[in-house]
């Protein structure tokens, strides 16, 4: 379940939905999927495009396109799980590396290969990453680390904060929970 | 959280409650639930009822309505104080407090009275088996006991926490007996009718046998 601007995006089973206010529910659509966790963000664009992502696919709704919504087929896109959204950027995981990709700015169908950057302070595989206030957590399987805006690369905006690492993993991929500046997991030491 | 199978399959999510803001944590393979309150900062386990786990597996804080995604039926419900049922089934609250026990000397618990929010039973006077009482329903609380670390609990009695509006009823429970210097006196408290339960202090009477 995802909120944004007085709508309730859902996914049960392969469809999402989104309700508003007045609980009416508007079926958008499939999204694949049976029975893995979906992860969805916002761009923050005008219209607020949303990611949705589904068992490896991704899926863009987006009011503006007229169309409930599209599946991402840029080549340059593979998505492993989690997505987080920084300065209008989608950014998702790419499967089984330290990889994270990000989507053209403020557009999540659009995908480059060239915006790319390593999570290589240790060499874990990246599971997901996380947005806390303006900047992202690379949740690794043994570290996490902490990667700020870098506005002065229009590549790759966003850079390691070196020092920042903290030396602990995530021991289950899909423990990880946010509520405004806080993060919630289960680690690889079997701690929360 | 040690011990768990298949650790690494657990999931979790946050229930960004008005109050009580909680991380859900849940490990499917052996069907159970661990629930952090950030207020208390304590955990607790939660059950639905007959199932193991807790059917949360997803939540939302929507037009001020926490909402909960149900994993099993793919619906939605909502969370309030103002229902204590889960989609009808029985919503089952238990506490088990430390254990009472002095490594000195042996010792008589006399009696064990909690503190509770009393006189809080049902308007209906309609049972469960859809009988009229004569009067309102009268909820209970059930006490249990052990002796061996949990192993074998003992229904002490069931008390009652009051009709509604039966501000007078003290919840206390006597004669538990001794309590050997080598050996613990552990306490259950559980409620399933469909109440209001809000416990605050536990305070046990004893006798200490130098």
């Amino acid at each position: 379940m995802f909120e944004i601007q007085g709508e309730l995006f859902v996914v049960s089973r392969n469809l999402l939905y989104v309700i508003d206010t007045a609980g009416t529910v508007t079926e958008l659509g499939d999204v694949g999927g049976s029975t893995a966790r979906v992860y969805m963000a916002a761009n923050g664009a005008d219209d607020n495009q949303i990611l949705v992502i589904s068992e490896g696919e991704g899926y863009i709704y987006d009011p503006s396109l007229g169309t409930p919504f599209q599946q991402v087929i840029d080549a340059d896109f593979s998505a492993g799980i989690g997505v987080a959204s920084l300065n209008q950027i989608f950014w998702v995981p790419r499967p089984d590396s330290n990889t994270l990709q990000g989507s053209g700015t403020a557009d999540g169908l659009s995908w480059d290969a060239l915006r790319r950057v390593s999570a290589e302070q240790d060499p874990d595989l990246l599971v997901q990453p996380i947005r806390l206030t303006s900047a992202l957590w690379l949740m690794g399987k043994k570290t996490c680390e902490y990667w700020q805006v870098d506005q002065s690369d229009t590549t790759n905006p966003i850079r390691p904060v070196a020092g920042a690492t903290i030396m602990r993993g995530v021991g289950a991929n899909e423990s990880i929970a946010t509520y405004q500046n806080n993060a919630f997991w289960l680690a690889d030491d079997f701690t929360v | 959280m040690p011990g768990y199978t298949l650790p690494e399959r657990a999931t979790g999510f946050f229930i960004d409650h008005p109050v009580h803001k909680q991380y859900v944590l849940t490990f499917p393979s052996d069907n159970v639930t661990w629930v952090f309150d950030v207020l208390t900062r304590l955990w607790h386990r939660r059950e639905s009822f007959d199932i193991g786990r807790w059917r949360g597996a997803e939540s939302a804080l929507f037009n001020n309505e926490v909402l909960i995604g149900d994993y099993r039926l793919g619906k939605i419900w909502l969370l309030t104080e103002k229902e204590f049922t889960e989609d009808g089934d029985t919503l089952k609250c238990q506490l088990v407090p430390p254990v009472i026990r002095n490594k000195e000397f042996d010792m008589t618990v006399d009696s064990i009275t909690l503190f509770m929010e009393v006189g809080v039973g049902l308007i209906s006077n309609i049972d469960a088996f859809g009988i009229a009482k004569a009067l309102p329903i009268d909820p209970k609380i059930k006490v249990e006991y052990s002796r061996d670390g949990g192993a074998i609990w003992h229904t002490k009695e069931d008390l009652s926490i009051g009709r509604i509006g039966d501000r007078d009823i003290r919840v206390r429970a006597r004669n538990f007996g001794r309590v050997r210097k080598q050996d613990a006196l552990l306490l259950r408290f559980t409620v399933t009718d469909p109440v209001a339960v809000v416990m605050y202090e536990l305070h046990a009477e004893v006798d200490v046998t130098p």
